[in-house]
């Protein structure tokens, strides 16, 4: 049993307090809410991200205002949706949610939890992947490969993924270790990246780099400069690319070792750091990248190696491990959860197994955007039915909580609430092409007032 | 030797973003800043491990 509650956190995961209130000896400073999400943040997703905005035409300031304010709202909704029901209920997301849904459907919530994460985690790989080729002069994926392009590709893509399955299961806590030592690091070679390619761009003012922007994505779109992200776009993206971890309250297990909801500000090193410098960074590295050699290639690992050498090859492997391991580690979790009985290091491998087949396809960090949208879309609803159920049905009463028990394994109001709008949401993303970032916001609102729509009729004969 | 972990970790660090931004004012070439870099990664990453087991050591006792 884990019995350090600073690991506790940082791992997210733990089976301390996992099945009842965090006690006052069990909370945690400020300080340590404030490094952990600086820091897990940076990630190797964010090398992605960035490059993704230019090649879509995102105007240089859309991106800056757009993240601004995207961000800010993704910090609000952490500190004022998910971190007050955190520190008062201090329940991890999932025994709270058992409390409503029934320990049944809470399965069937950590499967779809489970295959998101390891898709999730498989653009990761890919990501190292790009950094570990380099040496052996592999050819890269372009992003119109959408499958491998190379049995060199497959080659270094299984051999990443597998040394990143095999430390997955075989525990959490050195990775854990290692992701702290890298991740001040990480952050600074994020800033000299982007401090580089600025001078690579040979930017004098906003004016001459606004040009140069325009410039890029001219080039990155075959000379027809279309925007297919404005404001509106880039600003819900920042808020709900984290969606399942604030309006989904996945960080109820966080904040349960917060003495204060006021701890919920410390997201915003998080977000203007990753989400924000890191993202504009990365964007700047592709937009020197094509200034310099035409190539529009968002492929981190090369990125990265021609603006800071043997350094940025390591950060890009170091931030895609140290992200794909915990994400493989939570995908067992929530896998394991379904077999009991099963050894955990075994579903763990399973899990890594998984992100590895699906990092041999470049199409999953190639269309991050709209994977993290569709994600946070799934999954984040849930946390729609928790807040309501938190203000509307327990009335924010935490001992009356506490004391409160599940009337049934499976509740099918909370599935039929959960089911009904994410249903709908995911029929406009696939067959009418609306953007996925636009869906999480309707889908937390339309659960939430399902769920006490439907737990008020169901509750009426009862009463009646 | 706590002291001087604590010395070199935290000059890996500065030596980490530092040259970037001597570069961008044209003071170093960008080879420098890149073999800086690749220094300043190997000198953090002997340091800080060293220097958390320090800290836990510190800690436990």
């Amino acid at each position: 049993m884990n019995t350090d509650p600073i690991e506790v956190i940082e791992e997210h995961v733990s089976d301390e307090y996992e099945r009842e209130p965090v006690p006052k000896k069990g909370r945690l400073g400020a300080n340590k809410f404030w490094g952990m999400y600086a820091g897990e943040h940076a990630a190797g997703t964010e090398f992605m991200i960035g490059p993704l905005f230019l090649l879509n035409g995102v105007s240089l300031q859309n991106i800056f205002f757009g993240l601004l304010a995207g961000n800010l709202l993704a910090v609000l909704s952490w500190r004022y949706l998910c971190a007050p029901i955190g520190v008062k209920a201090r329940y991890t997301l999932y025994y709270h949610l058992e409390k409503i849904a029934g320990k049944n459907l809470v399965k069937l919530y950590n499967v779809a939890n489970g295959v998101l994460f390891c898709f999730l985690a498989g653009a990761m790989i890919t990501v190292s992947a790009t950094a570990v080729g380099i040496p052996f002069n592999m050819e890269m994926p372009g992003i119109d490969n959408l499958y491998p392009n190379s049995a060199t590709f497959v080659f270094i893509v299984i051999a990443v993924g597998l040394v990143i399955a095999v430390v997955a299961s075989l525990g959490y806590k050195t990775v854990s270790k290692f992701a702290n030592i890298a991740s001040p690091w990480m952050v600074l070679v994020f800033l000299a990246c982007g401090v580089i390619a600025l001078k690579q761009l040979d930017v004098t003012s906003w004016a001459s780099l606004n040009e140069i922007w325009s410039e890029s994505v001219l080039v990155a779109q075959g000379g027809e400069s279309q925007s297919t992200m404005g404001f509106w776009s880039v600003m819900f993206f920042a808020w709900f690319c984290n969606a399942a971890m604030h309006v989904g309250m996945a960080d109820l297990s966080v904040f349960r070792f917060a003495k204060k909801a006021s701890y919920g500000w410390a997201t915003s090193a998080g977000m203007y750091v990753g989400h924000y410098m890191a993202w504009i960074a990365a964007a700047l590295m592709l937009a020197a990248q094509i200034k310099l050699t035409q190539d529009t290639n968002p492929v981190p690992g090369p990125m990265a190696n021609s603006v800071v050498g043997f350094a940025g090859i390591i950060c890009v492997i170091v931030a895609g491990w140290t992200t794909a391991n915990p994400t493989i580690y939570r995908a067992g979790l929530a896998f394991q959860a379904l077999m009991p009985g099963t050894s955990r290091a075994k579903v763990t491998f399973v899990a890594g197994m998984i992100a590895t087949i699906a990092g041999v396809f470049p199409a999953f960090a190639w269309k991050l955007l709209t994977f993290v949208g569709l994600y946070g879309t799934i999954l984040a609803p849930m946390g729609g039915i928790l807040f309501f159920d938190w203000y509307f049905r327990q009335n924010g009463d935490a001992a009356k909580f506490h004391a409160f028990k599940p009337a049934s394994s499976f509740n099918p109001v909370v599935l039929l609430s959960w089911i009904v709008p994410v249903g709908i949401a995911v029929y406009f993303i696939q067959f009418k092409g609306i953007s996925a970032w636009y869906f999480p916001l309707p889908c937390w609102i339309a659960c939430g007032l399902l769920y006490l729509l439907f737990s008020r009729r169901s509750a009426t004969p009862a009463n009646a | 030797m706590k002291l001087l972990l604590t010395l070199i970790a935290r000059l890996s660090l500065a030596a980490t973003v530092l040259p970037a931004f001597l570069h961008l004012f044209g003071l170093i070439s960008l080879d420098a800043v890149k073999w800086i870099m690749a220094i300043s990664c190997a000198t953090w990453f002997i340091s800080a491990p060293l220097l958390q087991r320090a800290h836990e050591k510190e800690a436990s006792s």
